[in-house]
């Protein structure tokens, strides 16, 4: 049976589409069973719509990756670099206040008084210090020669010159007394006020303030230090900075 | 329009297999999967051109596999895409004729995806030239051919995307296409075998 006439092709495509009715159907089936020629046809459409279907879903394909190719690298790339330069910013702005956050909490956890006392406290040197009397007394030679026990058995009771309180309180300061180098401190500063006299009171003061941080009174020492460096003729004022001031402070807030 | 991101792999098979929203299902695999296959290229002696090239190239052949019921739900989408990938980047690198050592300790190194992707991936020199031979009919052809059997118009959609009088006069013209590229195909029957291994794997 030749079957090979451009109405059998018809009726092929037609089956090949799913368009013919059940009985035309089975009647293409049945010859395709039998008839070589019209199953190489069919087989020949099939391949031609299947290379359509490739082509359409190559096309298709192809036209996505385009627009996500592009989108990938046009605006959404420089947003996401946007993105990306905020993100490190941050991170590198929370490393640095972590960094900063981690160094004052060490610095506060670590500090103590001794510490600041240690750091700023130098002993007084007499090297030159003359306070008008020709005589220097027994004090201030075992003074100069850093005899600080020698210095406070000598005329225990007193009386004692304003020089010779302060030598004594940096003796005392030198030995580890605390509340009687505040005693003898605070005399020079008493004496003073009684005669209206600066002799040793600027270093008194500094010394006091220091001797009331190792003491821990830290609010004595901060007044006593903020009135050292607001006066710019104060011969410690430069001794006192801000590093010293905030780290009273924090003592003061443990 | 709404962008799909993350679509459960149940979703994407069902919009592949039905042939809906496949400009944002495809997206929406590109969205997901791009960037990790290609940095597997990337690692692997490839370059980005060549990532983008075999990921445009792994879409294709999911999407068929997935439309012809070939893909059978064994593994999740993001593992069979993996496994499309490496085969067909593997087989480049075999075209390219440079299996060095690195290349065949990369395919020895992998973990094996209990996947017999390697008889999907069809010759693809052979799928190619399919592709040429298409894109030699004529424009009209391929038009209504397309619209008929890929994009599943009817008839009467395609009237309305075309110039003709009426269905009868596409339907006439439709045939004589199809007509043609088979003439075209037999007259190269590797061709033919090549389209018959897709249609039946």
């Amino acid at each position: 049976m030749d079957n090979s006439t451009p109405g059998m092709s018809g009726k092929l495509v037609d089956y090949l589409d799913g368009k013919l009715e059940p009985a035309e159907m089975q009647q293409i089936e049945k010859l395709l069973e039998t008839d070589k020629d019209l199953r190489n046809e069919l087989e020949g459409l099939e391949a031609a719509r299947e290379a359509v279907k490739q082509y359409g879903l190559q096309q298709k394909v192809a036209s996505v990756h385009q627009q996500m190719m592009s989108e990938n690298k046009a605006p959404v790339r420089s947003i996401a670099s946007t993105k990306r330069k905020i993100r490190y910013a941050i991170a590198v702005a929370a490393s640095i206040l972590l960094i900063v956050a981690g160094y004052f909490g060490y610095s506060f956890y670590s500090l103590s008084s001794e510490k600041v006392y240690t750091a700023n406290y130098r002993s007084y040197d007499l090297t030159g210090v003359r306070d008008g009397n020709t005589e220097e007394s027994a004090i201030e030679t075992a003074y100069r020669a850093k005899k600080y026990t020698e210095v406070l058995t000598f005329n225990f009771d007193g009386p004692f010159t304003i020089k010779e309180s302060f030598l004594r309180g940096m003796a005392y300061a030198e030995t580890g007394d605390n509340s009687n180098a505040i005693l003898s401190f605070k005399k020079v500063l008493e004496d003073n006020n009684t005669a209206h006299s600066n002799i040793f009171r600027h270093e008194a003061e500094f010394y006091l303030a220091l001797t009331y941080v190792r003491n821990k009174d830290f609010d004595f020492a901060l007044e006593l230090f903020k009135n050292i460096k607001s006066n710019p003729e104060h011969l410690y004022k430069d001794r006192v900075t801000s590093k010293l001031i905030r780290q009273v402070r924090m003592l003061k807030w443990r | 329009m709404e962008v799909i991101k993350n679509l459960p792999d149940s979703e994407l098979l069902d919009n592949i297999r039905s042939g809906r929203k496949m400009d944002e299902t495809i997206k929406a695999i590109y969205r997901a999967h791009f960037e990790s296959l290609c940095w597997h290229i990337q690692n692997n002696n490839g370059s980005r051109q060549d990532a983008e090239d075999v990921f445009q190239e792994v879409v294709v052949n999911f999407i068929d596999l997935v439309q012809k019921d070939k893909f059978r739900g064994d593994s999740s989408v993001k593992t069979f895409l993996f496994s499309l990938n490496r085969f067909t980047w593997l087989n480049e690198l075999k075209r390219r004729g440079r299996a060095l050592a690195r290349e065949e300790k990369y395919e020895k190194g992998q973990e094996r995806v209990e996947l017999d992707t390697s008889h999907f991936i069809a010759e693809r020199e052979g799928k190619a030239e399919v592709l040429r031979l298409v894109s030699e009919l004529g424009e009209t052809c391929r038009k209504i051919l397309l619209l008929f059997y890929y994009e599943n118009l009817s008839m009467k959609d395609i009237l309305e995307a075309t110039d003709y009088e009426n269905e009868q006069v596409v339907r006439n013209k439709k045939y004589k296409c199809l007509k043609q590229l088979e003439q075209m195909i037999n007259e190269k029957p590797f061709l033919k075998q090549t389209l018959k291994n897709l249609l039946h794997g």
